[in-house]
């Protein structure tokens, strides 16, 4: 099992927290770059599947996979959106996710503000 | 108050009657520093953080009220997920973030036919524990941070509302009654400059 790489977004789209492990290849754009382009991408698929459900949705995407690498995502009710991306043999990082949002979030939570 | 980095989310304990002394001196100081009860309700209502200092949250530079934050906080610690309706809104705030953060649970009650306003019923209210409003107060809304604090969290959770209090047992009311409405939800925008 690897874990690749962690973000975290506020509801603004700014990213809060960025950690990389055992990352081989990179994105050839800037971090800055990388992030909104990231958030784009979160925007855009959460819209698309919201309008493809055939049913209310309630937590909406939930990951998904290349052939290569699983990214997992949580996004909280206020906004704060965490993003996991790890290799094919993890199966759900949701729990994960959740404990991170949990315990980890209080040290965020002074940059969270949207002034 | 200094800010504590090693914080966790376990809910700490606190003494009912130093928190309700506490508001009170807030409140109190609020009257010295304001000259009417009209400003004071507002100053309730926006309440920023830097005073409440209770709650151990980090100091903030300028005003930000309870809610925005303390929403993060119920969140993290309840994991509520999404609410489907304003009625579900209306249990979760009742029994589980009134019986988080005040340890009492309000009744949810006097629903509007069209289901867009409802009455939170205090038994009583921790806040108001050994207070009695003097005459010349006779318009302050004692407990006012509380729709302050409930129309900012709401408000991160896409949901804008309107909150203020219908009866308060302080003014010679029978029960303390909190009635709330709901405007609408608030869209989501892709912020400027993301393509």
């Amino acid at each position: 099992m690897t874990v690749h790489n962690i973000y975290i977004f506020d509801r603004n789209g700014n990213c809060l927290f960025y950690n990389e492990w055992n990352r081989k290849k990179q994105a050839g754009i800037s971090k800055e770059e990388e992030f909104k382009l990231m958030y784009g991408v979160l925007f855009s698929i959460r819209s698309f599947v919201s309008k493809m459900s055939p049913l209310d949705m309630k937590d909406g995407f939930l990951s998904f996979q290349t052939s290569k690498y699983r990214l997992h995502y949580l996004e909280t009710p206020s906004g704060l959106k965490l993003v996991l991306n790890t290799d094919l043999s993890v199966n759900s990082a949701r729990e994960t996710l959740q404990h991170i949002y949990s315990n980890v979030r209080t040290r965020l939570q002074p940059r969270t503000s949207t002034e | 108050m200094s800010r504590q980095s090693n914080r966790t989310t376990d809910s700490k304990k606190m003494n009912s009657e130093l928190f309700t002394l506490t508001y009170g001196a807030l409140v109190t100081q609020l009257c010295k520093d304001y000259e009417n009860d009209e400003e004071v309700n507002k100053q309730l209502d926006k309440m920023v953080m830097v005073r409440l200092c209770f709650h151990s949250f980090p100091l903030l530079p300028r005003g930000y009220n309870i809610g925005v934050r303390l929403i993060e906080d119920f969140l993290a610690r309840s994991s509520v997920g999404r609410c489907q309706d304003f009625r579900e809104t209306a249990d979760v705030i009742a029994k589980v973030a009134f019986k988080m953060y005040l340890g009492v649970t309000p009744s949810v009650t006097n629903w509007s036919p069209a289901g867009d306003e409802f009455s939170l019923i205090l038994e009583s209210n921790p806040l108001a524990d050994f207070v009695e409003l003097p005459d010349n107060h006779s318009t302050l809304v004692y407990s006012n941070l509380l729709c302050g604090a409930l129309r900012g969290a709401l408000e991160m959770v896409q949901m804008a509302v309107d909150v203020k209090f219908a009866q308060d047992t302080l003014r010679g009311d029978g029960v303390t009654e909190i009635r709330m409405k709901f405007i609408k939800r608030i869209e989501e925008n892709l912020p400027a400059g993301d393509e």
